[in-house]
């Protein structure tokens, strides 16, 4: 019954410190010994490995025995094992992917690192980074957002640089429909009192067509800047999106999702807050990948390529700006 | 010539939108991988369904219930 898993985990504690002693091993556990990348049947103890190097590079000290009091050994390369920090953290440098907010919001989602005239800039929603249209430019711009615990000035990553206004429907959005009607049907009871052969027509206003719900902030200090996203890394190039196209987000609430793009020339209505919406067009569309706090999170496709700024969803859905839209907008590059 | 799905799907986009209920309108895929029109629903209400085409200039509609769509 020597070479059981059990017979294994009894002997581990005894010698787990001089294993973990040497040079380049990360982790020492219990499990099955690989063969050519099969699974033996065979109990081992695994040695982890940041790298793996040739016997002859290692000194006697630091070679991993063969077996360990008749128990076989398996080397395993890992890489670098490190903690998993949550996205709603504090993050100097700052990735893609992490809490970020203007100093009135809650806490949305840093999209990426993206150029503007030879400037890096960080990229996340008008939501997020513009208070939905009520922000000025040079607000302070809090990582994490102020839901997750940011404070002005402490935590001050950048300053608001530019935004794409929304064009909002519905109460204190400046373009009412039901006031205008009312401001109309007022001034004609007027007119027909007066006699006037002239009624006013009702304002018939339009759900003005947005195509994204975008900004971006100037970073306040260059070696903040950390351009990779979160469980993502680098961003490489652009990419359009289409239909069945699989994707991959990395965003504040969720983290790390995949789905794929299920409608593309999605026109759409969303609310923003209490009675307020905005329609967009021109949108993609995916299914539940996110959640509140994700909105800004970048949409990449299995390459790392960018194809979208995520914005809205609902229990179903989630709905992601075109980036060709988005840079465009706002003059960018990555 | 056949009018394209994209075209179908613009002429009668406004029309569809401002149906009580619907959130929506996109181009999506059957279980195929043919190009449908997709129609969103708030919730999954009769009323809503039976207001709304089954096809549209020859192509199919699918409709899908979506829930409230906010921004995140």
């Amino acid at each position: 019954m020597n070479n059981t898993i059990e017979h294994a985990r009894s002997l581990l504690p005894q010698r787990v410190n001089e294993l973990l002693g040497r040079a380049n091993v990360v982790a020492t556990g219990v499990g099955y010994k690989m063969v050519g990348g099969q699974r033996t049947e065979t109990a081992s103890i695994i040695c982890s490995v940041e790298k793996k190097l040739p016997a002859s590079s290692l000194s006697a000290k630091d070679l991993i025995p063969r077996e360990v009091d008749g128990i076989p050994t398996d080397v395993i390369e890992t890489g670098p094992i490190r903690a998993l920090q949550a996205p709603t953290g504090r993050f100097r440098p700052a990735p893609g992917g992490v809490s970020i907010g203007h100093k009135d919001i809650t806490a949305g989602t840093l999209g990426c690192w993206v150029h503007r005239n030879g400037q890096w800039m960080i990229l996340s929603n008008n939501h997020v980074l513009a208070n939905s249209n009520d922000a000025a430019i040079g607000d302070a711009i809090l990582q994490p957002g102020p839901y997750d615990g940011g404070r002005d000035p402490d935590d001050q990553l950048a300053v608001l640089e530019d935004f794409v206004p929304i064009e909002l429907i519905g109460a204190g959005s400046g373009s009412d429909c039901k006031i205008a009607g009312a401001v109309a049907s007022l001034l004609n009871s007027m007119a027909a009192m007066l006699g006037s052969s002239s009624r006013l027509q009702a304002i018939r206003v339009q759900a003005a067509e947005n195509l994204v719900d975008a900004a971006i902030a100037r970073p306040l200090r260059e070696e903040d800047v950390k351009p990779e996203i979160l469980h993502i890394g680098a961003i490489q190039g652009t990419v359009p999106g289409v239909l069945g196209m699989a994707i991959k987000k990395s965003g504040r609430t969720t983290g790390y999702t995949e789905d794929e793009i299920q409608q593309v020339d999605v026109t759409v209505n969303v609310q923003y807050g209490t009675g307020r919406f905005a329609r967009f067009k021109d949108q993609l569309m995916a299914g539940a990948m996110s959640q509140g706090g994700d909105s800004g999170s970048a949409v990449l496709d299995e390459q790392n390529r960018l194809t979208g700024l995520l914005f809205a969803g609902s229990e179903q859905s989630t709905i992601i700006n075109r980036i060709e839209n988005v840079f465009d907008a706002l003059d960018l590059t990555l | 010539m056949q009018t394209s799905i994209d075209e179908v799907k613009a002429k009668h986009e406004s029309r569809l939108m401002r149906i009580s209920g619907v959130v929506s309108v996109g181009i999506g895929q059957d279980a195929e991988r043919k190009a449908v029109i997709v129609i969103g629903v708030e919730s999954d209400d009769i009323r809503i369904k039976s207001a709304l085409p089954e096809e549209l200039d020859g192509y199919p509609v699918k409709i899908q219930v979506m829930g409230k769509i906010r921004a995140h």
